[in-house]
């Protein structure tokens, strides 16, 4: 990968709270239009990398490119409307007393996007959902609805990056797989570029065509879809992670498993 | 067939609200002997209500009626405050879903293991004392003179599980209710808990219910599975045959979520049928 479609590009990334060190030299690249995994267990440091990138976490690194461009100690604006994040839990992420019309103009007044209104509703309908739900409030949504608002408002500034963050856990599957169609139609059509953090190997292999698992805030390996799928993974946590997620193994089938 | 642990036949259970009543539970019949059943559903569809039904846990605007709620011989529909102490807690049990929740925050773990002990066995401190250091050891805790010091917020999520599960189990109860034991932890120490909880289960000849919303996790776990949709039971199947559920409701959920090694270029969405709520 070179130059051109490199969209995301980190190169030892640390991030220090005090004496804790959370995220410790994580490096990796994401082309223009891929979606990239990040997978580990609480603690490991996933979600503060992508808090890291956005500005939300203090961070050093020898290099941080979005789109070739370098990304400066404070995040501007034009870094804003580019790279965009969807927060875990939609209970939480969304203003309670805030319609969803004012929740998706707020974006829009920031960045000074003219045609507010053409927007707002062609965002609704981008994620689904149609006009009638443009004056309701959060809590006259479903968790489903609320992480479709969340995407609208991310996605309204035209971004190219999207960070995701643990987009489905607090979602039923059924509604997982509703938003993860949505998630990975709306990268094609656009070509935008992913990072998807999540606990779940499944949900990544389906959603990433490569991924980093991480323990400690250390990138402990980096592997493709299709390595996860046919479970050969190279390092004995990763493959610890993915016999974990196929459901319950009694003690002694496990032994005979990883025998 | 013997006489089962718990038989439940038509529990309903409804809301009185302002703008009417929502039913909550609607015809919800199972019987249960020394087994792991698993309840699996979304949000919303009865699993935890059921639970705390059999617990004589829901309070009004709640009104629970049943043809027959009966365990171990006891008629639940009709105990007092005072004899629903003797059950609650001393034969049937419940794990909650997050330990940093449930667990005492003031409390240190080995006070609070033997307080589980010492309402329900009457015994002395030393003797409850005893007894808790023998069931942290069983539950598998590797450091039980340090955890038993501790206070829920200096111990892990996996090991404040496991002290809640060691806290449930020192009474010897016959029927134990897991909701959710496992979904706020990692997945790697998710399958340690579900094994103590197999063997625990299994070695006292117990019941168990255990209520969750994966269905990969609860048919390798469970003997027997109960699927609810909207305060029913669509489908009742063994274990090791959810693949091939019956039940349009069943099959859907088990299309839409992701699995290791299938490879789909879309992931099928549920197509809701009002057909499934009668």
């Amino acid at each position: 990968m070179n130059g051109n479609d490199t969209m995301i590009d980190v190169a030892g990334l640390d991030v220090r709270y005090g004496e804790f060190h959370a995220v410790q030299d994580v490096s990796f690249r994401v082309a223009r239009g891929e979606s990239f995994g990040l997978v580990g267990e609480s603690g490991s440091g996933k979600s503060t990398v992508l808090r890291a990138i956005m500005g939300l976490a203090p961070c050093q690194a020898a290099r941080l490119e979005i789109g070739g461009a370098a990304v400066g100690p404070v995040r501007d604006k034009a870094f804003c409307r580019r790279v965009q994040m969807v927060f875990q839990d939609p209970y939480g992420s969304i203003h309670p007393r805030h319609p969803v019309d004012r929740v998706l103009a707020e974006p829009l007044s920031i960045h000074k996007l003219p045609d507010a209104e053409s927007r707002i509703l062609q965002a609704l309908k981008d994620v689904g959902l149609g006009p009638a739900f443009r004056f309701r409030f959060p809590h006259q949504l479903s968790g489903g609805q609320r992480q479709r608002v969340a995407i609208a408002r991310a996605l309204i500034t035209e971004p190219e990056v999207l960070l995701l963050d643990e987009p489905t856990s607090a979602l039923d599957v059924s509604v997982q797989s509703e938003i993860l169609n949505l998630l990975d139609g709306l990268r094609k059509a656009r070509g935008l570029s992913y990072v998807m953090v999540s606990h779940n190997l499944a949900v990544v292999a389906h959603m990433c065509s490569r991924l980093a698992v991480m323990n400690h805030g250390r990138i402990v390996e980096e592997m493709t879809r299709e390595d996860l799928n046919d479970g050969k993974a190279a390092q004995p946590y990763t493959r610890e992670l993915i016999a974990a997620s196929k459901g319950y193994r009694p003690a002694g089938a496990a032994a005979c498993a990883t025998a | 067939m013997p006489q089962p642990l718990l038989s439940v036949r038509n529990l309903n259970v409804t809301f009185d609200g302002p703008r009417g009543t929502v039913s909550a539970l609607r015809d919800v019949s199972w019987s249960m002997g020394a087994e792991k059943i698993g309840i699996v559903g979304e949000s919303g569809s009865g699993k935890t209500i059921s639970s705390r039904a059999i617990l004589g846990l829901l309070r009004p605007p709640a009104r629970v009626e049943a043809e027959q709620m009966e365990f171990d011989g006891i008629d639940l529909r009709a105990l007092g405050s005072r004899q629903w102490r003797e059950v609650r807690g001393r034969r049937i049990s419940m794990v909650m879903q997050d330990p940093r929740y449930s667990l005492n925050p003031v409390m240190t773990v080995g006070d609070q293991i033997m307080e589980a002990c010492r309402i329900h066995h009457r015994s002395s401190r030393r003797d409850a004392r005893a007894r808790s250091f023998e069931m942290l050891e069983a539950v598998r805790i590797k450091d039980p003179d340090r955890v038993f010091k501790a206070y829920p917020h200096q111990i892990s999520g996996g090991m404040g599980q496991r002290v809640m599960i060691a806290m449930m189990l020192i009474p010897e109860p016959r029927l134990l209710i897991a909701d959710e034991p496992t979904s706020a932890l990692d997945v790697t120490v998710q399958n340690k808990i579900l094994e103590v909880i197999d063997d625990m289960v299994s070695r006292r000849h117990m019941g168990l219910i255990f209520i969750s919303h994966d269905l990969d996790l609860v048919s390798t776990f469970c003997d027997r599975i109960l699927i609810m949709y909207r305060g029913r039971i669509v489908e009742e199947c063994r274990a090791d045959q959810l693949h091939a559920a019956q039940h349009p409701y069943t099959r859907g959920l088990l299309a839409c979520a992701p699995r290791l090694g299938e490879r789909r270029e879309q992931l099928a969405v549920l197509d809701r049928q009002e057909a499934w709520e009668r």
